[in-house]
């Protein structure tokens, strides 16, 4: 069993939006009719009664008939005139109605039919569609001032972050290590403010370029160095060699949000590993990298990060991408707060990288990140 | 070792900074204001410039620029802006290396370490540390005692380099391993002790015995 999180592909619905109206927004003539069948009604009536009428005042038949005619004609030609200037009206509100995501474009595009119930109609959209603009631009301007003050906010913590680290450092007092390894998880907890206000963000403000797994390995284990080592855990990074290079394929992703994601990892690695007194293995996470359907199209690099900790419930593997979820493993631990997976789901979405997890419970968890090994995404 | 120009707004950091390089056998200088801190820089004669990005009154990288129009000093940005965008302006204004803050000190000093033996010919002779009679080339990577020498491994050589910088004191095993992480050599907890005891091996056959002296549940000394 194992759980799967896709890369963001954009539905087209480009293709039936100029198209032909769809079979739900026409308005045909019946229903024309029928919605205004006092007037239909009223017509038919003057048409029955008008030949008696002429008849009655001393038309010779020939002359009441021929009368009678054209005014039924020039009734129906009224009646069609009235459908065909509210037809086209109709038809657009009802594909404002009908449409999903586009709506605000395409109720931009009405225009003034011409008579008082439609204008009416469209005037009262446009001042919907204006309060409705205004809105967005404002909850987006709020958005964004807010994303940089939490980048200013992060930026200006990282200062006295550094100050105490160095300063815990050159005290060179064992007893002080612990205080360096929380220092090292405020740091974390910082840095999954600021990515979570990326990931959130609407904006693509990553950089894709190219780089080898093994330097975004390295860089991300560094970052995690006190707590793993505190924690004695085994890294074997020898999967990560690609034929004769041990740094392994090449990859196209922000090396920045990545080691961000595979920080994630190692601290979940961390967090839920074995304990040695109770399960008799050492704590081990192990790298892995591979080449799948090799110069194909799709061809895709796989990141993999397999621990030999606790697990995941298999009750509990589908949702662990989940934003909040913590499931037993979080219950039973401390300090689960359910975000560091749904960033590394959102922040891989974001990038066009997939992910995936499986896992056997008491015994091994995996995450693979796959890369699509796609030039064109790269930005120079 | 090399002389360093550390240019760092933040009073505590810079302090920080001073001593981390001072400990690791540098002669670090401070910068005294922002306005002129190129010309200051390059004044000072110095080996490698440490510069933070955010500056009163000034930009780091327009500061990097300043001093590559006139020196090929090499220059380690230092920032908290953790955007790639950062990063590769840093590096085509002529910046060397790129750390994020908060920096684990042994990292630091690794990717320095890097770049002087990169850029600095005059930098390897001088990376000899000696004490109590073993003497250990840094560039050659050997240890030498009693007019022997032999070769070390890269951890072997990394491992004595930290004991002998520290002399008389206990350096945890979790030190040792912080180090040699930093230098990407991500041991575990046995292959150290492998390492341990193939360095105490190599300094028995150099006629040097009981050089390393080992503190139960605390580390260790030279």
């Amino acid at each position: 069993m194992s759980a799967r999180r896709d890369g963001g592909r954009p539905t087209d619905t480009e293709g039936e939006r100029s198209g032909a109206i769809p079979a739900s927004a026409r308005f045909g003539i019946a229903e024309y009719l029928g919605a205004h069948a006092g007037q239909a009604l009223l017509c038919l009536a003057m048409v029955a009664a008008a030949w008696p009428l002429l008849r009655a005042v001393g038309a010779t038949r020939d002359a009441a008939t021929l009368l009678d005619l054209l005014l039924a004609l020039g009734l129906a030609l009224l009646l069609l005139s009235g459908y065909l200037r509210e037809r086209r009206c109709v038809e657009d509100l009802r594909r404002v109605a009908d449409s999903g995501p586009d709506t605000l474009s395409l109720a931009a595009e009405v225009t003034h039919p011409g008579f008082a119930e439609g204008d009416g109609a469209v005037d009262a959209l446009q001042a919907t569609l204006l309060a409705a603009n205004h809105l967005v631009s404002e909850a987006t301007s709020r958005e964004a001032d807010y994303r940089d003050f939490i980048e200013t906010w992060v930026h200006e913590a990282k200062t006295p972050l550094a100050a105490a680290e160095l300063m815990v450092q050159n005290l060179g007092d064992d007893r002080l290590r612990p205080l360096s390894r929380e220092l090292e998880r405020v740091n974390a907890y910082v840095e999954q403010a600021l990515f979570y206000a990326r990931g959130a963000s609407l904006e693509r403000d990553y950089l894709v370029r190219s780089c080898k797994v093994g330097e975004l390995v390295r860089a991300a284990l560094k970052s995690r160095m006190s707590q793993l080592i505190g924690a004695h855990v085994s890294v074997d990074l020898s999967g990560l060699a690609c034929g004769d290079d041990p740094d392994g394929p090449t990859v196209y992703c922000d090396p920045k949000w990545l080691e961000f994601v595979l920080g994630q990892l190692l601290d979940n690695a961390v967090r839920y590993r074995c304990d040695p007194q109770v399960d008799g293995r050492t704590p081990r996470i192990r790298f892995g990298a591979r080449v799948e359907g090799g110069g194909r199209a799709g061809e895709t690099v796989v990141l993999s990060v397999t621990d030999n900790g606790c697990g995941i419930r298999e009750a509990d593997l589908g949702r662990v991408f989940d934003k909040g979820f913590t499931g037993a493993n979080g219950r039973s631990r401390r300090r689960s707060t359910g975000i560091g997976l749904y960033l590394v789901a959102t922040l891989c979405q974001k990038m066009g990288l997939d992910v995936g997890v499986d896992s056997e419970e008491g015994a091994w968890t995996r995450v693979d990140v796959l890369f699509p090994a796609n030039r064109s995404r790269m930005v120079s | 070792m090399a002389r360093i120009f550390v240019v760092e707004d933040d009073p505590n950091v810079r302090r920080e900074l001073l001593t981390l390089l001072a400990n690791a056998g540098h002669d670090a200088t401070g910068c005294k204001g922002f306005s002129d801190v190129a010309r200051e820089a390059l004044a000072s004669g110095c080996n490698l410039v440490l510069l933070d990005l955010s500056l009163p009154g000034t930009d780091g990288q327009y500061v990097a620029r300043e001093i590559r129009q006139s020196s090929d000093v090499p220059i380690v940005v230092l920032t908290s802006r953790t955007t790639d965008l950062d990063e590769l302006m840093s590096m085509s204004m002529g910046a060397d290396a790129f750390v994020a803050k908060p920096y684990n000190g042994q990292v630091l000093l690794a990717h320095i370490d890097a770049i002087l033996r990169r850029t600095m010919a005059r930098h390897d002779a001088d990376r000899v540390v000696e004490s109590r009679g073993l003497t250990l080339d840094l560039s050659r990577s050997t240890a030498s005692a009693n007019g022997r020498e032999d070769e070390l491994t890269k951890n072997e050589l990394r491992i004595l380099e930290l004991l002998m910088r520290r002399t008389g004191r206990i350096v945890s095993r979790e030190e040792l391993m912080e180090a040699l992480w930093s230098s990407d050599a991500f041991v575990d907890d046995n292959t150290l002790t492998v390492n341990m005891n193939r360095l105490r091996q190599t300094l028995a056959k150099l006629g040097v015995r009981d050089y390393i002296a080992t503190h139960r549940g605390q580390g260790y000394s030279a």
